[in-house]
């Protein structure tokens, strides 16, 4: 959608509620991240169903919103490039960790022993990343961010290492994980430099 | 009936406002698409 659609519906929502103007920008801002993501999530699940991989799909978009909430990561411009990278993304690593999980234990057990030190790792070197969009200006929020991505990859591997010594539907709780680990290596990933320069490059090809 | 209307405009106002908080306290709002965050909200 445009910009400017909701910037009008915000001016709208700004008039008849008497707020001032400076309100408008905040209120367009809301709806277009709202909007944006939601409309993401539900192709994302679209997709995942098709697939066939619906619930590790869940999964994968779970463990990156809780991730990418504090961590942050790299970005692309355009909301159609994100919309369609998210698309692919989060279906396809629900396909492979599905089809992985299915395989020897110990294939589940190295991958998800590799997302939690990737993870710790990743978060000690390149966590919070800004954009220029949305730039962490405070120092204080900076380490603040920085403590929370620590505290959810902590609430992850907990929560991995929890599904390893389920023992009652065995290939749902390897499946959740594999696709957890995956998740967290794909959104480590995405706080690398390297990421950046990936994203700029789908970024430059629209 | 217009009472109702603008009860439900209020309501929608302090829910965006909310997220717009909310989206600008967080490094990234889940997805792989950052809108521009408006200058009163950045920290």
């Amino acid at each position: 959608m445009e910009p400017n659609l909701y910037r009008r519906m915000a001016f709208y929502l700004c008039q008849q509620n008497r707020l001032p103007p400076e309100k408008e920008y905040e209120l367009a801002y809301a709806m277009e991240v709202l909007l944006i993501n939601i409309l993401n999530l539900l192709l994302t699940l679209l997709v995942g169903f098709l697939l066939g991989v619906l619930p590790g799909t869940v999964v994968s978009i779970m463990v990156a919103a809780a991730y990418r909430h504090t961590a942050g990561g790299a970005h692309a411009r355009s909301p159609w490039i994100c919309a369609a990278a998210t698309m692919i993304v989060f279906p396809s690593l629900a396909y492979l960790g599905t089809y992985l999980a299915a395989g020897p234990d110990i294939i589940s057990r190295i991958i998800a022993a590799a997302a939690a030190l990737v993870g710790i790792y990743a978060i000690y070197r390149f966590a919070p990343v800004d954009s220029a969009q949305a730039p962490i200006i405070s120092p204080d929020r900076r380490k603040r961010l920085k403590r929370y991505s620590y505290v959810v990859i902590g609430i992850l591997i907990s929560a991995m290492l929890i599904l390893e010594v389920i023992s009652f539907w065995r290939l749902y709780a390897i499946t959740i994980q594999v696709c957890a680990a995956l998740t967290i290596m794909w959104v480590s990933f995405n706080l690398t430099d390297t990421a950046a320069s990936f994203w700029c490059l789908l970024d430059n090809q629209h | 009936m217009k009472k109702i209307f603008y009860s439900i405009l209020g309501m929608a106002v302090v829910a965006l406002i909310f997220v717009a908080n909310v989206a600008s306290a967080s490094a990234c709002f889940y997805g792989h698409y950052q809108p521009e965050v408006p200058e009163s909200l950045r920290k």
